[in-house]
């Protein structure tokens, strides 16, 4: 139905594309797998319209076209689903799909439209509410509202980028029955992600790229996840499930009855045990609540209730660095922001943390960094470069390689792999099973399911700032999990 | 490309508003020309100093039509300037200064609130001559100047008495001073004496020129039933909307027939030209000497507008009779005997108002109905 | 004088004194709508005045004068436009400028007519029929002209935003442009367009202010900072041009019970005091009208005052 053929593609610096080719027919979901940087989304981009090919072009129904923007290719029916929702949050469901229709008259006739939403929602299974405001809905619903949105303006072909990683669970499940829906009635769908399992689930055929060019095409049927992910990354990649090897010890994090506030997140009367060589697992929708018992527990912000206790020291509402010295270590979610101060260099990003004497020794700084940049193999120019310069991944491990080298007894980490590719993604889980086979305590605070129940000794899942479950991490289920991060009563 | 991008914009900015100023800063000062070539004899250099912009059409505009009045009559011999918005009180101060220090040997100041800067100037530069409207505080070097204008107002109240049907005449009053009391009782002992029963309703704006404000006043006069209006402000708004209802006005300051024609009977105003030009005259020649300067419709500083053409002839007939015996000085508007709101007499029978008690006037005459804020 | 009682006559007078804010802040609306705040408003209305007041001396057309006090209005947002949109300079910053220069260039292009009078105006139209039903004939139906007009500005504003697709997308565009970018709207166009229309309804009030509240031209002192009280309503009106209405007329009652209480003789209140209660009777009234959920608007635009600058890579 549609193809590319040929496609390069390239920015200043970068060759984004580089002779990629691949084929996706009527009534087949096709993925484009790749790491971060693979290239999938200037492929994607050059399928929509939004980016003109350097050399090769795009082929729908068997002709050649030249797509000269979105709006074209969308009235060529091929339509993209952002990660980032193009909605206006203070318009209707209906104002929303209405916005930028030309078929529309020039008075509005949202009826007309309600009744599509109705229609289209009933046959692909996305039931949303027509005259609902955006901000109302979750961002499932929100999801559902793009992929009409692109139905109703007549599109054949669908391209979802990552959409699955703002989702619950339960919403993956929705989603993917809507999807194959889509495609039994003769629709393609493209699913654009770096999630190996997923892909595997939904999938008919596979493209995989790394570095710009496609390095696999092949059915689903006949691959497995890990011939996937060694053409993702080049090499053996092991992601499998790690839980300790020795019973826990003593509790080295005790909280108890923690209620806090932190920017838009709030927590209340939470309670978590983290012994020694254990990583215990927070699970739950972004924007529950693990901001305010992260930055609670670590002292950023005053506690309203409650206990926090790190390696028998009571260091309640006695501010980050008395939480600090008795042996806390946290990795926020905001890498470049709360974690590290972006325009600082590597080196002065390493010394943040220290406890400083009055002239600074830059010398014996740029030789710790420059040491951590060989143990972390950090991608960067050199100690000097400022980290917003760096990748995802390379932040992520100056600033692990910056805490972990106080050796914390116990260390908060959020969202650790968000938006790291394989490579770092394995890398990062490794250094944490290291710590806990070390003796460490590890509260691992994350949105990826897959990594909690990956690594975790033990589950909590928040749900609106309280603990609402507790599980053991090996043969965690994904339902139970899943419906306690929605808030359903267990 | 964005930082770039914003330097021009403020650079824009920045361009429009030095274009702006450009063009306040021509506007606000109007000097004679032949300043370049050498005069034999030295002019004598001028400033006014103005709280409003001739534009208001009422106070500060007769000002400057006197200004022009002078320099039209004393030619060559004087250059004059005028500083339009100059706020009151400390602000004000280094306007004086600057006029002093510029050469400027004799310098008005036009409104009540210049006072104690000017006095503080005038003590600094002795060699320069200050003249100050409506104030009391005087130096050696320092005079003030004012006029009776209670004797046009009174002569507004008898057209307004005349053209009124109801008797019930509105008063649409700016601050609450002697000034602007003053300028109501007369108006009201005016009315009284074409028709004894005629009455005086007061609102204060709080304005000197707001017309949607008081054009809000005077339509809340208009409907409580008043049918001839008079006012202090400079804005015309309150004709504006006498005219709307078919009601009368009096209009202050300057001639304002054309703002609203019909509506328009006559008005009370200045003409400050001859004054402007006797006090040059006298710097020029050297007889310049400090004084409390009070004009009147004999000097003919006060004059009246008017009386409209279709105010009835009996009634011109009286108004110009009264007029004239003001001018002879065989009448004052406070003639006694005057009673006040509480039927207290103010002035006696066969008495006159002194200066002091015209200067500090806190009462509301009987007829007028309204108070004073204290 | 006609027999209606005080409070229809204040009724009545109450929307003629409303009737420039309801102009000055409509404009407001669709300008802010579009995510462009508009402080140059009061230079807008001043230009808007000054324009009227020659084209009626000159050609003796009242309607003549209103429509280039529009336009003169509309030019002044142009600069704004300009500088806001596409050199993306801070609006605020701008804006204020914009006044000062609308300020000092209708004091100069006025300076020849200072203290002159205006030749010619509207009257009130009465409007057959509907005036003579009773309180409200007298109230609403007994007005000029441009009154008529200001309330089919109004619901034309209204409906444009909520039921047209052009007015989806200027919607759109003033709460999240980069989806209005990507629905393939042209962002810098809307927003151009309608700061445009916001001058020319400033530019509306200020000749309002000319024809039929003072006709005569003085500077500032003709609109005295009605533009920003039709700011601020834009605000206390939620953003929705039929409550602009309601708050403009509100302001001229308040006004007007100042003097009403004057003239009725009622002194416990110091006038001073009653010469602010207007602003904040309005203020409150509207507050409270905003804090209601039930009532409240969809509050600001999202982007307003926000330069809009396509995401690129």
């Amino acid at each position: 139905m549609i193809a590319a053929r040929h496609i390069s593609k390239s920015f200043p610096g970068v060759l984004a594309n580089q002779d990629v080719s691949f084929d996706v027919s009527a009534g087949e979901v096709h993925s484009l797998l790749g790491e971060n940087g693979a290239g999938k989304s200037t492929l994607a981009a050059i399928l929509t319209g939004l980016y003109q090919p350097d050399a090769g072009h795009v082929e729908l129904n068997g002709a050649r076209v030249a797509l000269k923007s979105p709006r074209h290719g969308l009235a060529l029916g091929i339509g993209m689903v952002h990660q980032h929702f193009r909605l206006v949050s203070q318009f209707t469901v209906a104002e929303n799909i209405s916005l930028g229709d030309r078929k529309q008259n020039w008075i509005l006739s949202t009826k007309k439209v309600e009744d599509a939403v109705r229609e289209i929602g009933e046959r692909y299974g996305l039931p949303v509410d027509p005259r609902a405001r955006i901000s109302e809905l979750t961002v499932g619903e929100q999801q559902r509202v793009e992929i009409i949105k692109t139905l109703y303006r007549g599109a054949q072909i669908l391209l979802l980028d990552e959409p699955t990683s703002v989702l619950t669970p339960q919403e993956v499940t929705t989603l993917f029955d809507s999807v194959r829906t889509l495609a039994s009635e003769g629709k393609s769908v493209i699913f654009i992600s770096h999630k190996l399992g997923e892909v595997m689930d939904i999938s008919d055929r596979v493209t995989v790229m790394r570095d710009g060019k496609v390095v696999g095409n092949t059915a689903v049927a006949d691959t497995s996840r890990e011939e996937l992910a060694r053409m993702m990354v080049g090499r053996d990649v092991d992601l499998s499930a790690i839980r300790a090897t020795k019973p826990a010890g003593a509790p080295l994090l005790e909280v108890r009855g923690l209620t806090a506030k932190s920017a838009r997140s709030h927590v209340s009367n939470a309670s978590i045990v983290v012994k020694a060589g254990e990583i215990v697992g927070i699970a739950g929708v972004s924007g529950n609540g693990q901001r305010a018992l992260a930055e609670g527990i670590a002292g950023l912000t005053p506690l309203i209730d409650g206990h926090v206790t790190i390696c028998g020291t009571d260091v309640t509402s006695k501010g980050s660095i008395a939480a600090r010295k008795a042996g806390l270590s946290y990795v926020p979610e905001d890498r470049n922001g709360t974690g590290l101060a972006p325009s600082l260099s590597i080196s002065e990003n390493m010394l943040l943390t220290e406890d400083l004497p009055f002239l600074v020794n830059h010398k014996s700084a740029v030789a710790k960094a420059e040491e951590a940049i060989t143990t972390y193999s950090i991608k960067t120019p050199g100690a000097s470069t400022a980290t917003r310069m760096l990748s995802g991944g390379n932040v992520q491990k100056v600033l692990l390689a910056r805490e972990l080298g106080h050796d914390p007894q116990v260390l908060i980490v959020s969202s650790p792999t968000w938006g790291l590719d394989v490579g770092a993604v394995e890398f990062v889980r490794s250094k944490l099973n290291e710590l806990r086979s070390q003796g460490r305590a590890i509260l691992l605070i994350s949105e990826d399911l897959d990594e909690v129940r990956a690594l975790s000794d033990r589950i909590y899942v928040i749900f609106e700032g309280k603990i609402v479950m507790e599980c053991p991490g090996e043969g965690a289920d994904v339902t139970t999990l899943g419906l306690a991060m929605a808030g359903a009563s267990a | 490309m964005e930082i770039p991008l914003k330097r021009r914009a403020l650079a824009v900015v920045a361009g429009v508003t030095a274009v702006l100023l450009a063009a306040c800063s021509s506007s606000s000062s109007s000097s004679t020309a032949a300043e370049e070539a050498a005069p034999a004899v030295e002019k004598l250099k001028v400033a006014f100093v103005y709280i409003g912009v001739p534009g208001d059409a009422g106070w500060t505009y007769m000002h400057d039509q006197g200004r022009l009045e002078m320099e039209a009559a004393l030619g060559d011999q004087i250059e004059t300037t005028a500083v339009e918005n100059v706020p009151e009180g400390p602000a004000g101060k280094k306007t004086f200064e600057d006029l002093a220090r510029q050469g400027y040997k004799l310098i008005f100041g036009t409104s009540f609130g210049y006072m104690d800067p000017m006095l503080e100037v005038a003590a600094a530069y002795p060699d320069v001559k200050f003249m100050h409207a409506t104030g009391y505080k005087t130096a050696p070097n320092m005079g003030t100047y004012f006029g009776a204008a209670e004797e046009a107002r009174f002569l507004a109240g008898m057209i307004a008495a005349s053209v009124s049907k109801s008797g019930r005449l509105g008063y649409v009053a700016a601050f609450p001073i002697p000034e602007v009391v003053r300028g109501i009782n007369a108006f009201e002992l005016g009315a009284q004496a074409i028709n004894p029963k005629a009455t005086t309703k007061v609102v204060w704006t709080s304005t000197w020129y707001d017309p949607t404000i008081e054009s809000k006043a005077a339509q809340s006069l208009l409907n409580a039933g008043a049918d001839v209006l008079a006012q202090h402000q400079d804005s015309p708004a309150t004709g504006q909307a006498a005219e709307e209802v078919g009601a009368r006005w009096l209009s202050y300051n300057s001639n304002m027939q054309s703002l609203a024609p019909k509506a328009w009977a006559g008005g009370p105003g200045w003409d400050w030209g001859p004054f402007y030009i006797a006090q040059a005259k006298a710097v020029i020649d050297g007889t310049w000497k400090s004084e409390q300067y009070y004009g009147n419709m004999k000097d003919g500083m006060v004059k009246l507008f008017g009386p409209a053409e279709d105010v009835p002839a009996d009634a011109a007939a009286a108004v110009k009779a009264a007029q004239d015996a003001f001018i002879a000085g065989t009448a004052a508007p406070f003639d006694g005997p005057i009673l006040d709101q509480a039927g207290k007499t103010q002035v006696a029978q066969g008495a006159t108002a002194p200066m002091d008690a015209l200067m500090s006037m806190q009462y509301f005459v009987k007829g007028v109905q309204g108070t004073i804020a204290k | 004088m006609t027999q209606e009682s005080v409070l229809i006559l204040t009724l009545a007078g109450a929307i003629g004194t409303g009737t420039p804010l309801v102009f000055a802040a409509i404009g407001g609306v669709i300008s802010e709508r579009a995510g462009v705040i508009n402080l140059g408003m009061e230079g807008m209305m001043l230009i808007g005045a000054v324009t009227t007041f020659l084209v009626v001396n000159k050609t003796g057309s009242p309607l003549l004068g209103f429509i280039a006090g529009g336009i003169a209005g509309a030019l002044l947002a142009l600069i704004h436009a300009t500088l806001a949109i596409s050199l993306r300079a801070n609006q605020i910053v701008c804006g204020l400028a914009l006044t000062i220069f609308g300020t000092g260039l209708a004091s100069f292009i006025g300076k020849p007519i200072e203290g002159a009078g205006l030749e010619k105006s509207f009257s009130k139209l009465k409007i057959p029929f509907l005036s003579d039903i009773p309180a409200v004939g007298p109230v609403l139906f007994k007005q000029d002209g441009l009154v008529y007009f200001s309330w089919f500005v109004a619901l034309l504003a209204s409906l444009y935003l909520n039921r047209t697709r052009t007015g989806l997308s200027l919607r759109a565009v003033g709460e999240n442009p980069a989806t209005a970018d990507a629905m393939g709207l042209s962002v810098v166009r809307m927003r151009y367009a309608h700061v445009i229309i916001g001058g020319l309804l400033a530019g509306f009030g200020g000749s309002y202010v000319i024809l039929r509240i003072v006709p005569a031209w003085s500077q500032a002192g003709t609109t005295n900072g009605i533009g920003w009280i039709a700011l601020a309503l834009v605000v206390f009106a939620s953003w929705r041009p039929l409550r602009v209405i309601g708050g403009a007329y509100l302001f001229g009652v308040a006004l007007q019970a100042n003097f009403a209480l004057q003239a009725k003789g009622i002194t416990v209140i110091p006038a001073e005091f009653l010469a602010m209660l207007p602003y904040l009777l309005t203020v409150v009234i509207l507050v409270v009208l905003t804090a209601n959920r039930r009532t409240r608007g969809a509050g600001a635009p999202a982007a307003l005052g926000l330069p809009f600058v396509r995401d690129e890579r």
